[in-house]
């Protein structure tokens, strides 16, 4: 195949950590057992699908140090197995309840089903690691598995304590070679946030190359002569991809995108709040109505009447999205390709969850869509970044600005009246962790274990994600108390390695609960790698 | 209410169980209140109520507590039970773009606009989650938004903005002179402003400093320690080269450009331009003349 053009899909599969073992439920856990339910395992299905099935595809994948360690935590593990025998017994309440009604009785037999097949593939296939699966196709040359900041964190507002970008950037490569098996090539900035002087720093960790939203290319200094279809190289020497604004839309926009029509699921109707019966108050989190997952009904229309959902007319209509999208990326890379001296490269990044969890049938899309790249058509041809740069490495150097992927380009969606006055906590920590670490750069014992759990609060402080919920309006309380319970929990270990006086109770209380990065290092707040 | 200090403001949002009213500055204070004042069935729509309920937009969790550990016990006991609450979700879809629309579907728990009961889970290990610990001294947080905006956040001591009138200035250094750009009065102890400045200002020399005029009309910085950071909006090649700007390195920038706030009868009488009666430090941001 010489193709006349490439095509590189990117997905950013990222969730918080979020770990109570202080509570037998909790019902913000759940957002990780709907993301597994809904796009990671769904994703794990299609791909070895394909792979069995011999389709070329190449996929790139950003599995953050959170959901890494989220996907490895014994306790999580079994609460999702518990989710999931919950749903199982649900759905037998709903078959019943159901068992006279012909439009819905097929939706609930479906997801009967789906997840006896989900269990399945977590507890016989993936013995509860679904990281397996991920690391297999990485090892098997399908996916290329990159890394992102330990916690997410937002680096054009954390950078201006350097030390900060080295924690986040140590404590993930730390993460991802420990569970994966090998040191990352890329890397997805939170957000896509860049800030000029970051890529110096990736490249002392070895990162090959990263991702920018459209404007980091367009408005890079000198102008890159193909726009984003050719990545440029940053000063400091990593590659900086572009994402494409037209394949982005065709999927993103709720409204013109492939998910807004009407023969896909609705996201917002659910059992949860629909049906009120003891086989469905069981799943709720003591009484709350929340989401279920069993959800009832196809988007229909703008209005509150909602049709019952058909899987299979949304699996035709699947199908026949890729195929308008792959006839889209043919008609753009014909285009290019006459004005450019080598193959374009279309990069189309978004956020995994977008794919099943908000878009349910985005996962069946995919499988569509590679398997047409694959047999249907010469354009086009799947290709991870570090493959285009291996194979067209002669790149222009260019600038890129500060930017991100948040609404308006930069930093409003993270600083804001609703969420600017974490600044400061975040900052000063920083500033005392990495006083802390050139004060201490031998600390054993208790010192240790408290400087070691003081930098694993810091970093889960440093989240973009509570200062993006803060904005969102979802779970507003819970993104507050996360940050300032971090920041507190921060501060008293921090007074606990400097004083030398030790709450041994409190310590194995709070190493419990923020139990990520067992291979934490204190000292990765200083100017220098630590991996 | 506007005649109310933003003290008093603060304990009656307290009093009316406005949420995370402490970190509210005066205006937002004053809409907040205002909103769940007029508050009523027919109010609903309100835009200020929607805005004051999405800022007081609530929480967590409701849960049963495990058996907690000794340690946690002890600490737990004092802590009030989980109790459920009443909320409101509030969400106004219109101000999301679509992107952050989907995005945030990660993190929804409830369906939006919809009403529920919600616990609020407590926090077990003995954290006064209503309060942030003090930061160890004052400080200044200066961060760039987006092209041409800029947030300066202070936290001073306690009564600190009280004591004397305090002035939170904007500055740019050029030709190693220092022109006040825009300045604000700073009526809290804690709080924020958004500058909206000339994307074009050279970025690497716009300084913020709190501070207040003596007697003799000379600016005195009040934030000596506090540190100023100064974000970068454009291209840069490096990382880390001027983001901090030491208070020895700010007042010899400031001695460069001459003593602030004297400005001579013979500049005024030669009618020189607000531009350099503001770099003198003569003229407030709205262009008004100061005394002294």
């Amino acid at each position: 195949m010489n193709p006349k053009g490439y095509f590189s899909l990117v997905l950013h599969a990222h969730l918080p950590f979020v770990h109570h073992p202080e509570y037998d439920r909790f019902l913000e856990e759940d957002w990780f057992f709907e993301a597994l339910t809904e796009t990671y395992l769904p994703l794990l299905e299609v791909y070895e699908g394909m792979e069995r099935d011999g389709i070329h595809f190449r996929i790139t994948m950003s599995l953050t140090p959170p959901l890494l360690s989220m996907m490895t935590d014994p306790m999580l593990q079994q609460r999702f197995v518990q989710y999931l025998d919950e749903r199982l017994l649900g759905i037998e309440g709903e078959l019943k309840r159901t068992q006279n009604d012909p439009y819905f009785h097929p939706v609930v037999q479906y997801y009967q089903q789906r997840f006896t097949r989900l269990r399945e593939q977590f507890v016989d296939q993936y013995q509860l690691d679904v990281t397996r699966g991920f690391r297999r196709l990485m090892e098997n040359g399908y996916l290329e598995i990159i890394t992102c900041g330990a916690t997410h964190g937002f680096f054009p507002l954390l950078a201006t304590e350097e030390e900060t970008l080295y924690a986040q950037l140590s404590m993930a490569v730390r993460t991802h070679e420990r569970i994966l098996g090998r040191r990352p090539k890329g890397i997805w900035l939170a957000e896509c946030g860049y800030t000029p002087g970051v890529d110096r720093i990736l490249a002392e960790f070895g990162i090959e190359f990263f991702f920018v939203d459209s404007h980091g290319v367009l408005d890079a200094n000198p102008s890159p002569k193909y726009g984003v279809h050719r990545p440029v190289r940053t000063p400091g020497g990593p590659a900086a991809f572009g994402r494409d604004y037209e394949s982005s839309k065709q999927v993103w926009s709720a409204e013109e995108g492939y998910p807004g029509d009407t023969i896909y699921r609705e996201f917002y109707r659910d059992a949860g709040f629909d049906v009120d019966q003891p086989h469905i108050e069981a799943m709720r989190h003591a009484g709350i109505k929340s989401f279920t997952g069993l959800k009832y009904h196809r988007i229909t229309g703008k209005g509150d009447w909602k049709e019952p959902y058909h899987p299979q007319w949304a699996t035709d209509r699947a199908a026949e999205h890729a195929g308008n999208f792959l006839h889209n990326r043919q008609m753009q890379v014909q285009h290019l390709s006459s004005h450019m001296d080598r193959p374009p490269i279309v990069v189309a990044p978004y956020d995994a969850e977008l794919f099943g969890h908000w878009w349910f049938e985005g996962p069946q899309w995919i499988n569509f869509l590679f398997r047409k790249m694959a047999c249907d058509q010469h354009d086009v041809e799947a290709i991870t970044p570090w493959e285009y740069m291996n194979r067209f490495g002669d790149l222009e150097t260019a600038q890129p600005p500060e930017c991100s992927w948040g609404a308006g380009g930069y930093n409003e969606v993270w600083l804001n009246g609703s969420n600017d006055w974490i600044y400061p906590y975040l900052h000063t920590a920083a500033e005392r962790i990495s006083q802390l670490a050139q004060r201490f750069p031998d600390a054993d014992g208790d010192q240790r274990w408290a400087l070691d759990q003081a930098a694993r609060e810091l970093l889960l402080a440093q989240s973009s994600d509570w200062a993006f919920i803060m904005k969102t309006a979802t779970s507003v309380e819970y993104a507050v108390r996360r940050t300032k319970t971090h920041i507190h929990r921060f501060n008293r270990l921090a007074d606990m390695a400097e004083s030398g006086h030790y709450d041994h109770e409190y310590l194995r209380a709070v190493t419990e609960r923020d139990s990520l990065f067992p291979d934490m290092d204190y000292r990765i707040f200083r100017k220098s790698p630590l991996v | 209410m506007n005649t109310k200090s933003v003290k008093e403001l603060k304990e009656i949002a307290s009093g009316l169980g406005i949420t995370g009213y402490s970190k509210l500055r005066k205006d937002e204070l004053l809409k907040a209140i205002a909103a769940v004042k007029a508050k009523s069935p027919s109010s609903k729509k309100g835009a200020a109520a929607k805005k004051a309920a999405k800022k007081s937009a609530t929480p967590a969790k409701a849960g049963k507590k495990k058996t907690a550990k000794k340690a946690a016990k002890k600490k737990t006991a004092k802590k009030a039970t989980p109790k459920p609450k009443a909320e409101t979700v509030v969400r106004n879809l219109a101000d999301q773009n679509e992107e952050e629309l989907i995005e945030s579907a990660k993190f929804i728990t409830m369906a939006p606009g919809t009403a529920a009961l919600r616990g609020q889970y407590p926090p077990d290990l003995g954290e006064d989650i209503d309060n942030l610990p003090a930061l160890p001294e004052p400080r200044l947080t200066f961060l760039p938004q987006k092209p041409g905006v800029l947030l300066a956040r202070w936290h001073l001591e306690p009564g600190q903005s009280q004591q004397t009138a305090l002035m939170l200035r904007l500055g740019v250094l050029a030709d190693q002179k220092f022109y006040i750009k825009q300045e604000t009065p700073v009526d809290a102890d804690d709080g924020s402003h958004y500058f909206h400045v000339d994307p074009s200002w050279p970025i690497e020399s716009i300084y913020l400093q709190i501070g207040y005029f003596n007697a003799g009309g000379e600016f005195v910085i009040a934030l000596r320690r506090g540190t100023v950071r100064l974000p970068r909006l454009f291209a840069h090649t490096a990382l880390g080269v001027n983001w901090a700007v030491t208070n020895e390195e700010f007042e010899h920038e400031i001695l460069q450009s001459g003593p602030l706030g004297q400005v001579p009868q013979r500049a005024l009488a030669s009618g020189l331009s607000s531009y350099d009666l503001a770099r003198a430090g003569a003229l407030s941001s709205s262009g008004m003349l100061r005394k002294g």
